[in-house]
């Protein structure tokens, strides 16, 4: 295409038609997309149905965009990775979404239940809709009314390798933390479901072959992304933070830093049920930020490595507990706080440096 | 432009320092585009909800870009951004074919701005590495852009994410920049 000096369209063209080298220069260039194999769009579409059930299993889409739209009483499962999701138009649907790299837009839907690991989250013109969520970005709601959201818990088996191909961490979910575009004075768009209900509960789990098939789960024990509980819902006012480092920059030492991370998730869950998880959070921090959370530098020389992880208990003990387990699992290098009156701030700090460091 | 205004602004930068306006839906990959063009990391990328500026040096410009959140409820604010611009980037999702209406109509509306008459227009035909993606001639045929008169325009195809084409977008620029000054 040109500019008003060079395009054909243009009524200058005829006046002022390009030079010679010039319209060399601009010869089309040849990119990926028009060589790139076409695909049918109707195999990645879910369009004007009712009253069905639609299962994609692991490899049947592959990482390509997916378009689900007008959509009555059904139920839709993708269980493999996308590039991105829309969700136009639907009405009573209930929906499994796999981890999806780009976003994933609800819009235009009404009574709907939805569970998804995306890199964003969006709606718009949507009513009663409830999420059981992971997101690794601040989820955005837009003249959207009656939204729940809740953390999602699921485990299959391909799941850990189709998060890793979406480049999305189970250690930094934002479920917890919605920004309304459109928020009305004295009514609140969205709330928060009891941790009494599970994914279960609003999402049926699909044919048991299927289940068999992939290993699936729905509940609150085996899932794989962590259970949290969100900043909002501390049960009690003992918290303690728990973050790991990566000993050194390879990827053998982050893949170390997440499996101790998940140890003492699991340990705790196993052993301690008193204690929760609030909120977990894997970024780069900065030297300087690091300072002001640890209130040393002694961490510093990791953190070139790559990011942190840092985990939120909550519970009576939770501190005393998390010193002994960490010290007896023998897991380094990490950083465990200490109960004292700077405690909270020193939390505060350590998410809000988080925050900034997602913000552009 | 007018030969004095051209020259007051050789003389004021004379690194030519430009300012970009980044817009168009929410969701088109705006953001993604302007780390895209400061080489930095795409991979998660938080949805806007005021604005981002970054400055970037591309072929002896410096250029000031504003990212300017685009959901509905918002897009009434770009208007306080339209001030002193040189270059506006409309980004569009090319896949994302509900939307090609909305978008198309905020498109006319920029154009029929009057602080933004004259602005050269770039449109990045965005997410072409997405299998539903419209061409970038499929959407400016669309959009109707061949009765733009007013204004340098093009469009470019892209894709943000991997940053092809978005090079292509720039050298547009910076020609069509070059032109004013003649
Ligand atoms: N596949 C693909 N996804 C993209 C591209 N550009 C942006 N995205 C994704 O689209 C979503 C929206 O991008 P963002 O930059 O936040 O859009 P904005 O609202 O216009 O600023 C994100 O999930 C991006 O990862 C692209 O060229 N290709
Ligand atoms: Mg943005």
């Amino acid at each position: 295409m040109g500019c008003l000096f060079t395009s054909p369209y243009s009524p200058l063209y005829y006046l002022f038609p390009p030079a010679k080298s010039q319209s060399l220069e601009e010869q089309p260039k040849v990119y990926s997309w028009d060589v790139r194999e076409r695909v049918d769009p109707k195999d990645y579409m879910i369009e004007n149905k009712q009253n069905d059930v639609f299962i994609k299993l692991p490899g049947s889409i592959n990482g390509m965009q997916f378009i689900i739209q007008n959509l009555e009483n059904c139920v839709v499962y993708l269980f493999d990775n996308v590039a991105q999701v829309s969700i136009d138009d639907c009405k009573n649907c209930k929906f499994f979404i796999g981890p999806s790299k780009g976003s994933v837009f609800i819009r235009d839907c009404s009574d709907c239940n939805l569970a998804t690991v995306c890199q964003q989250f969006r709606t718009r013109d949507c009513k009663r809709i409830t999420t059981f969520l992971s997101c690794g970005t601040q989820p955005i709601i837009e003249s959207s009314t009656s939204m729940k959201f809740s953390c999602l818990t699921i485990n299959y088996a391909q799941l850990t390798e189709q998060l890793k191909n979406a480049k999305i961490s189970i250690f930094n979910n934002n479920w917890n933390n919605i920004h309304d575009f459109t928020p009305v004075p004295g009514e609140l768009n969205y709330s928060f479901l009891s941790q009494t209900y599970q994914l279960i509960d609003y999402v049926p789990l699909p044919d048991k072959f299927t289940c068999n098939q992939l290993k699936l789960t729905f509940s609150k024990t085996d899932t794989l992304i962590p259970l949290t509980l969100g900043i909002s819902n501390r049960p009690t006012s003992e918290s303690v933070l728990v973050v790991y480092f990566p000993n050194d920059s390879t990827d053998q030492a982050q893949q170390n830093q997440e499996i101790q991370a998940s140890q003492l998730i699991n340990e705790i869950k196993n052993n301690y049920s008193h204690i929760l998880l609030v909120q977990a959070k894997k970024y780069n921090l900065s030297e300087l930020s690091a300072e002001n959370v640890f209130g040393t530098k002694s961490f510093n020389d990791y953190l070139k490595n790559g990011p942190i992880i840092g985990l939120e208990f909550n519970g009576n003990d939770a501190s005393r507990q998390c010193h002994e387990l960490v010290e007896s699992l023998k897991l380094k290098p990490v950083f465990v706080s200490c109960p004292s009156s700077n405690l909270m701030h020193q939390i505060d700090t350590f998410y809000n440096f988080a925050d900034m460091q997602m913000s552009v | 432009m007018g030969l004095l205004s051209l020259l007051k602004k050789l003389r004021s930068n004379p690194e030519q320092e430009l300012r970009i306006l980044l817009l168009g839906l929410d969701n088109a990959g705006k953001t993604t585009l302007l780390k895209s063009l400061a080489s930095e990391d795409v991979s998660h990328i938080t949805p806007t909800q005021g604005f981002n500026i970054k400055s970037v040096q591309s072929e002896g410009f410096k250029l000031n870009v504003w990212d300017i959140g685009g959901q509905r409820k918002i897009r009434p604010y770009w208007r306080n951004y339209f001030e002193n611009t040189d270059v506006l980037i409309y980004v569009i999702d090319s896949a994302d074919r509900k939307r090609f209406d909305e978008t198309g109509e905020e498109l006319s509306e920029l154009l029929a701005e009057e602080k933004l008459m004259g602005v050269p227009v770039l449109i990045f035909a965005n997410k072409q590495d997405l299998m539903n993606s419209a061409r970038a001639s499929e959407i400016a045929e669309g959009l109707n852009l061949h009765t733009i008169r007013d204004r340098p325009w093009n469009i470019q195809a892209c894709s943000a994410l991997n940053g092809e084409g978005v090079k292509d977008g720039l050298n547009w620029i910076s020609k069509n920049i070059q032109r004013k000054k003649k």
